[in-house]
């Protein structure tokens, strides 16, 4: 999926077909950035930064699975959405690991920056910015703040279809 | 009949008679005379009507009987006299007048119709007493009978009866004890015929349960009777009342539950009635008089003599008229005395029939029904989930037992196990009030007892009901658990066992079904009685007390278990890091010692020379002469520093020793506290076979075959959860085996082969996997079927030719099926390729492996949750992999020459013995990393199942034991991977499964390899800067410094150790140098770089000392891109790192102008 991420903020063009959208159930959430794309957490989600960046890679995977790292006695995987398929490379400088969920059910992302904290969300924008296809079923909500638009995702949904898609790319 | 008439004038007098004659008070007490003197002769129904009639009397609204109702009454002596008489028309007048409008009796049909038939029992009953005459002529060789004893009265009390039946069976003594038997003959005919005599016996009749609910109640009122005594002591203190009288009313509520709950209720509506007002008192204790107390005090003496009577008739009517006094200020109504009355008249059978369901003669669709009841209470809900399982597994597995065969003995003490589960089933799923399984237990125990009863076995096609509905019992219990849908068959399966039931109820016991026990002379064992010592009825152990833990906090504390010991690992292997370490120090402490010697020798031989010169001239001593300079002071302390320092090198040696003797303590520690953990998630694998066995059975029921199975390994525990998630997938492959490979008996005949097809399923512990094979003998996979079904779909050329192996893989294909229509069992849009996707999303892996005509094996492996392994570890540029043992012969150190090219590839001959090669890189599609086949290399000889082949890798750099875990929630599996461990320096490793990485080899599609050469390793998100420096602080502040800013840094202590790193995969963006550095230096490192084609662009800065331009130049010439001399700015190092990562993307991007 080709779209110019450059124009991505400027332009808000609707996604393929507008889903379901409700009001954030929280009016402060986490933000991250991945590149051009802004993602929001709901406070609720356990999420922390990790000190270490020691992702031990895996052979004959797919890119994006940047490989495992040990958080506190859990194997955590370690996702680069920078290399989903419809993600353009970014040349990046310093990243930061956050790690997302609790126990086995801790999935780690690399982000740009430092995530920060976003009160205010206010009402969610009923049309969707274009997203990579493997984005588009995780993520529910749109919220243009300040000028940047942050994307109201479920991380859960899209870190299980990875799993099975990377299964299914390995069966 | 001789009997004595009652003397009129001994009864009590007419109201009329009496000073307050025709008062509602002087019926009252005459009625109540009367009903005294009924209980007295024996007729508690009489008595009860008597008490019913004063209550409905205390009731009316007027103090003077209407006009019409004391007609009705002055009769009613004479009828009480003419009942006592055994004149049944007495009956009927007596009937009219408890009816009799003005008394307003609010009893149903059912009421009235049961009060009279309980007369017209009494009444018979009464009639039906012996002609003591001819008794006591019959009795005339009684020594100790003493005539006149029972001559005088004739209404015995109940104890004379007892007597009286131990007379019977003194008059006609025989071994006989069954009761059946005595209907056939002799005086007792008449005498102990009656339903009544149940009452007479009352501990005998009832049932163990009833006996124990009785003395529990009892119990309970003694609890009463105690806060009884508080209250009691309160009122006589003239202390706060509310606070003990609230206590009675809580626990005469619980009573009532109880009461209630037991069956008793009679008692229940009792309790309830007392607590109101109870309570009543206990919001106005001021109201409570000592009348009050006398009054609680009776009425619990009555409830323990109603206890004590329970059963006999008429026990606790006397509660009746307490209950209605004035006494209380809420007295009974009288609509609740003449059902409480109704109440307490019930037979102890009857109780035990309302306890549990009736019995049905057709069953419907309500009868099977597992819905819960609105109201159901969760916690014995709960108890009941929890229990059903094992018992209907054990139900089963007795059935299963009976229909095996075996010795007598043995199939007795099945019959009574399943005898006593279907009751305790029964009685569990009425409590919870789950009709389906309480009306098919229920019915099941009918059948169980009567054949319990006579001591035979069941057979032929009731044993089929049998097992049909101990299958249906099964699933019931697993449907209510959530684990599968309600059995189909419940009604049908219900029905026939009414049928049973019907069948045995008219005709007794099925002929087929009595033994030849009659004809054996040897003794029978009782059901009640231990069988014989060589034959002991199977004992069951007591269950141990248990606890109910939430199951996400034991999969805590099991993680927890598990981290404990990763922990330990670790600390392990730091702690051997710093052994090594310490080994090195005291390897350098012995170099400064030595070092440390020669130059205190340097010093002596220095000191000689000059002491000569100076000695000669001065001729004095050196000691003299102060010629002991500070130089030989220093290398004296040296010596002795070198010295103290190698002695505190072996105390911290002792130390670590020491610790690693607590580690290894930790270790074992924290592997019990794991394995303790692990057992309670553990269950053997039997306790599934059951499920198995049933799932056989009803695939055979359906498809008309006959199979058997047999098990072995069931003795192997097992995680509980993985057990469970095999179970769908081992049913479908059962189900498969009987309807797609166990051929009819006809076909199988023909094929010389047994009727009965044989199934064989075997499980065992293969690593860190739970191994099953199922093999079956039938007719094997049909490959042409297979062939044609593959072409027709289009899923291969018409022309394309396939190997058994290709063929087998194809049925795991989704929606491949070779069958042209559905069946019921395993044909219902699900076949193998379910089977195979179970197994695939659990990590699991399916292998086929068939012989047509004789059968196919199905081989399923699901991993284990965790487990521990040994493991070797090595390096593939970047990738650090543990290579689990699994499958691996034998470590072999290979020199290159030792490899041999053949036309299928390389080979190894090792023992004699050719071994195929496969290098451990191109397994997982990485890039060599050597030079090529003449360098030395190790080789693992890995057996994959089916051939030995010698993997080729580069070095193994440790040899240790891991922990294998599965790769987080996301990622359930990765081909050729087993999981992966925490190393000891923290960083994770994936583990390696070499058999399985073997067997994919040749399957993995081109596609899968995402990472064909060097430019495809997967991109790095960080810019990789390689630090080369031999000194350690510098190469550590550089490593943070480019860390900080954002890089990916690795470092290498000299050159040599650059060009290894940079001989792996991943290449780093940027090359950092020192100049002066032992084994190869800057220069010839950077002549290095240069000299390779994949190098050559590569950017290298040179950051030194050496401020001399001769060496600036020499850099420059061999190639250096930047030379810098140290101290180096840290803004202008990152600048300049900068400019040349910029610049190579710009090249990469635009490689024209490169």
């Amino acid at each position: 999926m080709d779209f110019a991420y450059s124009d991505y903020s400027a332009h808000f063009a609707p996604g393929k077909g507008t889903l379901d959208v409700d009001s954030y159930s929280e009016s402060v959430a986490v933000a991250f950035r991945v590149g051009q794309m802004g993602f929001l957490l709901p406070t609720s989600e356990p999420c922390e930064v990790l000190q270490t960046q020691n992702v031990n890679p895996i052979p004959c995977v797919e890119p994006w699975l940047s490989g495992l790292l040990n958080v506190r006695g859990n194997i955590v995987p370690a996702i680069d959405l920078h290399l989903l398929p419809g993600f353009p490379a970014v040349a990046t400088k310093k990243r930061y690991l956050l790690a997302i969920g609790k126990g086995e059910k801790t999935l780690a992302l690399w982000i740009d920056r430092y995530p920060q904290m976003l009160a205010d969300l206010g009402e969610a924008s009923m049309t969707l910015p274009p997203v990579p296809a493997l984005l588009q079923p995780c993520v529910h909500a749109a919220y243009l703040i300040q000028d940047e638009i942050w994307l109201n995702a479920q991380f859960g949904p899209l870190f299980a279809t990875l799993g099975q898609n990377r299964q299914g790319a390995a069966a | 009949m001789n009997t004595r008439q009652p003397d009129a004038q001994d009864g009590p007098t007419h109201p009329e008679a009496t000073s307050d004659s025709g008062t509602i008070a002087a019926y009252r007490a005459q009625i109540a005379e009367l009903s005294a003197q009924a209980a007295a002769e024996g007729c508690p129904g009489l008595s009860g009507l008597g008490e019913l009639l004063v209550v409905a009397l205390e009731q009316l609204p007027v103090k003077t009987v209407p006009a019409t109702l004391a007609e009705t009454l002055a009769a009613l002596s004479e009828a009480f006299t003419a009942y006592l008489l055994g004149d049944d028309s007495a009956i009927a007048e007596l009937i009219l007048t408890l009816s009799h409008p003005e008394l307003q009796i609010p009893l149903s049909g059912s009421q009235w119709a049961q009060i009279t038939q309980q007369l017209v029992t009494e009444l018979n009953a009464k009639n039906a007493a012996p002609d003591w005459d001819e008794l006591s002529s019959a009795f005339d060789t009684a020594t100790n009978w003493d005539e006149s004893e029972f001559g005088e009265t004739f209404l015995l009390p109940t104890d004379d009866l007892v007597t009286l039946s131990s007379v019977k069976d003194w008059a006609e003594p025989t071994t006989d004890t069954d009761p059946a038997t005595w209907e056939d003959g002799g005086f007792g005919d008449d005498f102990f015929l009656t339903a009544d005599d149940v009452s007479q016996h009352p501990e005998e009749s009832q049932s163990k349960e009833t006996l124990e609910l009785l003395e529990l109640m009892t119990l309970e009122a003694a609890l009463i009777r105690h806060l009884l005594t508080d209250v009691a002591n309160c009122l006589s203190s003239e202390t706060r009342l509310s606070e003990p009288l609230v206590r009675l009313s809580d626990n005469l509520e619980r009573y009532q539950n109880a009461a209630q709950t037991a069956g008793f209720s009679g008692l229940a509506q009792i309790c309830g009635q007392v607590n109101a007002n109870v309570r009543l008192f206990a919001d106005q204790p001021e109201a409570f008089a000592p009348n009050h107390l006398e009054t609680l005090q009776t009425w619990l003496a009555l409830v323990d003599d109603y206890l004590a009577h329970f059963g006999e008739l008429g026990a606790g009517l006397p509660l009746v008229p307490l209950l209605s006094t004035e006494a209380w200020p809420l007295p009974l109504s009288l609509d609740a005395a003449a059902e409480l009355v109704a109440l307490l008249q019930a037979k102890p059978d009857e109780l035990d029939m309302a306890a549990s369901a009736p019995r049905k003669t057709s069953a419907s669709a309500e009868d099977v029904s597992l819905a819960l009841p609105d109201d159901v209470n969760p916690e014995l809900l709960n108890i009941l989930l929890q229990e059903l399982p094992s018992q209907t597994q054990t139900f089963s597995a007795a059935v299963q037992a009976l229909a095996n065969g075996g010795q007598l003995g043995g199939q007795l003490a099945d019959l009574n196990t399943a005898q006593r589960i279907a009751h305790t089933i029964k009685g569990a799923a009425n409590t919870v009030g789950i009709a389906g399984i309480a009306q098919l237990t229920h019915a099941l125990e009918d059948i169980l007892v009567a054949y319990a009863q006579q001591q035979t076995l069941p057979d032929g096609a009731l044993l089929d009901t049998l097992l049909a509905a101990a299958d249906c019992l099964e699933a019931m219990s697993d449907a209510l658990n959530g684990l599968a849908p309600p059995p189909d068959d419940a009604l049908d399966v219900l029905q026939k066992t009414l049928t049973w039931i019907g069948r045995i109820d008219h005709e007794g016991l099925p002929k087929s079904a009595l033994p030849e026990l009659a004809e054996s002379n040897s003794p029978i064992p009782t059901l009640t009685t231990p069988l014989s010592v060589s034959e002991p009825e199977p004992t069951e152990p007591a269950p141990a007390a248990s606890v109910r833990v939430d199951a996400e906090d034991m999969n805590l504390l099991f993680q927890q278990a598990g981290e404990n010991l990763i922990l330990n690992t670790q600390a392990q292997e730091r702690l051997r890091r710093i052994k090594s370490q310490l080994q090195a120090m005291e390897t350098q402490f012995e170099l400064l010692r030595r070092l440390g010697e020669e130059l205190d020798q340097l010093i002596d031989l220095k000191d000689l020379s000059g002491r000569a010169s100076i000695n000669a001239a001065t001729r004095f001593d050196a000691l003299e002469m102060d010629q002991y300079n500070e130089l030989h002071t220093a290398g004296r302390r040296m010596v002795e520093a070198a010295f103290d320092a190698r002695e505190l090198n072996l105390d911290a040696g002792k130390e670590l020793e020491s610790l690693q003797k607590l580690l290894d303590e930790h270790q074992r520690l924290a592997t019990d506290n794991q394995a303790a953990m692990m057992k309670t998630r553990v269950i053997p694998v039997s306790a599934i076979i059951p499920r198995l066995q049933r799932s056989l059975r009803q695939t055979c029921r359906l498809t008309g075959k006959r199979c058997h199975l047999q098990v072995s390994g069931e003795h192997l525990q097992v995680d509980g959860d993985t057990l469970n998630r095999l179970l769908d997938p081992l049913m479908h492959l059962l189900r498969n085996a009987v309807d797609h490979g166990i051929e009819p008996a006809a076909e199988r005949l023909a094929a010389s082969k047994p009727e009965i097809g044989q199934l064989q399923m075997a499980f065992d512990r293969d690593g860190n996997y739970i191994s099953v094979r199922l093999s079956d003998d039938g007719r094997g996979l049909d490959y042409g079927a297979i062939y044609d079904t593959a072409v027709q779909r289009g899923v291969i050329r018409a022309d394309e030719t396939l190997s058994e192996a290709g063929l087998q893989r194809l049925i795991l294909r989704p929606n491949f099926s070779t069958r042209s229509e559905t069946t019921q069992t395993s044909g219902r849009g699900v076949g193998m390729d379910v089977v195979n996707h179970h197994v695939l999303a659990q990590g699991g892996s399916l292998a086929l492996h068939s012989v047509v005509g004789q059968g196919l094996t199905v081989t399923v492996k699901i991993p284990l949750p965790l487990s521990s392994t040994h493991a070797l570890l090595t390096q593939i540029g970047p990738y650090r992999l543990a290579l689990s043992n699994k499958g691996l012969q034998q470590i072999v150190f290979v020199p290159g020459e030792r490899l041999t090219e053949s036309d299928t590839g390389l080979r190894l001959t090792v023992d004699g013995i050719d071994y195929p090669v496969a290098s451990l890189p191109h397994l997982l599609h990485l890039p060599a990393t050597n030079s090529g086949g003449t360098a030395h290399k190790t080789a693992l000889l890995v057996n994959d199942g089916e051939q030995v082949t010698a993997v080729l890798l580069d070095a193994i750099t440790d040899s240790l034991d891991i922990v294998v875990k599965n790769m987080g929630h996301y990622i359930k599996k990765l081909p050729g991977y087993s999981g992966a461990a925490i190393l000891g320096d923290g960083s994770v490793a994936p583990v390696v499964d070499l058999p399985e990485l073997l067997r994919n080899a040749s399957d993995l599609p081109v596609t899968f390899n995402d990472l064909p050469n060097l430019e495809s390793v997967p991109p790095p998100g960080l810019a990789k800067v390689l630090v080369v420096d031999d000194s350690l602080s510098q190469r550590r502040a550089l490593e943070q410094l480019l860390h900080d800013a954002g890089f990916q840094v690795t470092t290498a202590r000299d050159g040599i150790e650059a060009v290894e790193l940079l001989a792996g995969v991943a290449l780093p963006d940027i090359v950092l140098t020192d100049l002066e550095m032992p084994r190869m230096n800057g220069i010839e490192l950077t002549a290095h770089i240069r000299g390779r084609a994949a190098l050559k662009t590569l950017p290298i800065i040179m950051i030194t000392s050496r401020t001399t331009l001769a060496h600036r130049k020499l850099a420059e010439e061999t190639g250096t891109d930047l030379y810098l001399t140290k101290p180096v700015r840290e803004e202008e190092l990152l600048a300049q790192i900068q400019l040349f990562l910029d610049v190579a993307a710009t090249a990469h991007s635009h490689p024209g102008t490169a």
